[in-house]
């Protein structure tokens, strides 16, 4: 499929069916798909991008719904983009996060898409990352990224959000401890959720000793906040918190150093990515590759010594090749 | 990354069975495929919106509270009024015959009743959407 310039003359007058097939593009990596991100890359930079990670159960998807609509409520358009794990086995995955929006599913202003990881080959930060580009070229205010937390490629997908919410809830201490490694760094806002439940004040207290360890900010002290989401209590605090520590990256100057660095970041995966796949793709023409992968399969080769052999070939004749070029 | 088949699973009017839905939705995962689950109660409205919305190939509607008529004509209409002819509507449940004769006429692909194998739901839906016939 080629470049299709009405598609994203459509796309800018904000047409919705447009955007979807923008986004499919961009997702499935089709070819051509580079186009698309520059055509679109003049319009992008005014939205807002609000990260929603935690563990599986604590309530993400109905604390998104509530706090989409307090932002509807106040007259700013929503991109929500939720990513859910597939099965690393068929590649094949059931997104869910659609069942928690109520009313403000049919808001003009209200824009919801399931992404899913699609195997751990990596790449889903890098689609993610764009996503949420094409959602602000959409001329969305507010974007809300929700993702899982666990894992390399979401803590990645996080970091290219301007704000980090971390939903917890009573008794998930344990969660919140095995992920503090990335979680607990990223974190500029955090949510105990369920704060009806058990176990709430110790959660809570366990989230303040952990937070204790994180370099001091005078200019800005992470937040801890109640909420019950399903009945729409603590919302407001979470918008609020939002808009307080987006006035302080916008005052500090962090703001434009972290997009600046987030910039450079999905340069750098994007060109990793790149080099990966044409090195891999020129790798499986080589003469001897099935052979050498036939004997790694059948014990008489060691992976290792396999990688130094075709490290060498690489060597030789890709790199070297280039550069007679 | 490559193209997946993507499948809205939708479950329309006021019944609250969903278990035909979600195991549809399984089996189509177990077949590599990427499912959209709307969750119970959805309205014709809602479904279009997040087909639309997700860029689907195809709706697959569940339905079982006798009320299929209304609900897939709605469904139908609203493609068309939106100018869709590119998400195939496909159907489940405990619909008649005369009913599925209906259905067809307006543009349902198919109607699979009940003890139909998920593995034919499956090899149907990827045989006559559009991107697994490019």
């Amino acid at each position: 499929m080629s470049f299709d310039a009405s598609l994203v003359g459509r796309f800018l007058k904000g047409d919705k069916r447009a955007c979807a097939r923008i986004i499919s593009i961009i997702e499935d990596r089709r070819r051509g798909y580079e186009e698309y991100m520059e055509a679109l890359q003049p319009h992008v930079g005014s939205a807002y991008i609000v990260g929603i990670t935690g563990p599986p159960g604590v309530g993400k998807s109905t604390l998104i719904n509530r706090l989409a609509a307090e932002y509807l409520h106040a007259g700013c358009s929503i991109g929500v983009i939720a990513v859910d794990p597939s099965s690393p086995f068929t590649g094949g995955a059931v997104l869910g996060d659609r069942i928690r929006i109520g009313e403000i599913a049919l808001d003009p202003k209200f824009y919801f898409r399931s992404l899913s990881s699609r195997g751990s080959l990596g790449g889903l930060s890098e689609a993610a990352v764009d996503v949420i580009r094409v959602m602000d070229a959409f001329k969305k205010e507010i974007i809300l990224v929700e993702t899982v937390g666990t894992g390399q490629n979401e803590v990645d997908v996080m970091r290219a959000c301007d704000t980090t919410v971390v939903v917890t809830m009573p008794g998930a201490g344990d969660d919140i401890q095995a992920q503090k490694a990335g979680i607990l760094e990223i974190g500029n806002i955090f949510v105990i959720n369920k704060a009806d439940r058990d176990g709430c004040e110790r959660t809570l207290r366990e989230l303040q000793s952990m937070l204790m360890m994180n370099p001091l900010n005078d200019k800005y002290e992470t937040p801890i906040i109640l909420a019950k989401s399903n009945i729409g209590e603590g919302i407001a605090g979470i918008k609020a918190a939002v808009d307080k520590h987006r006035a302080y990256l916008e005052t500090s100057g962090w703001f434009s150093v972290n997009r600046a660095e987030r910039n450079a970041r999905a340069f750098k995966n994007i060109m990793n990515l790149k080099i990966l796949d044409e090195i891999n793709r020129r790798l499986s023409r080589a003469a001897n590759y099935e052979e050498i992968e036939s004997q790694v399969k059948s014990g008489a080769l060691s992976p290792h010594r396999a990688s130094v052999q075709l490290m060498e070939y690489i060597d030789k004749k890709i790199l070297h090749h280039s550069t007679n070029e | 990354m490559s193209e997946k088949i993507k499948v809205l699973i939708a479950k329309p009017g006021l019944d609250g069975h969903d278990r035909g839905a979600k195991v549809v939705a399984r089996a189509f995962r177990d077949a590599g495929f990427e499912v959209i689950y709307t969750g119970l109660r959805q309205t014709p409205e809602q479904i279009v919106n997040a087909a639309i919305e997700e860029d689907v190939d195809a709706i697959g509607v569940s339905i079982l509270s006798g009320a299929h008529n209304h609900c897939f004509s709605e469904i139908m209409n609203l493609l068309k009024h939106n100018s869709i002819d590119d998400i195939m509507v496909f159907g489940g449940g405990i619909i008649p015959d005369d009913d599925v004769a209906y259905l067809k006429s307006i543009g349902v692909a198919e109607v699979f009743g009940p003890g139909t194998p998920t593995d034919d739901t499956v090899k149907f839906v990827k045989a006559n959407v559009r991107k697994g016939n490019e």
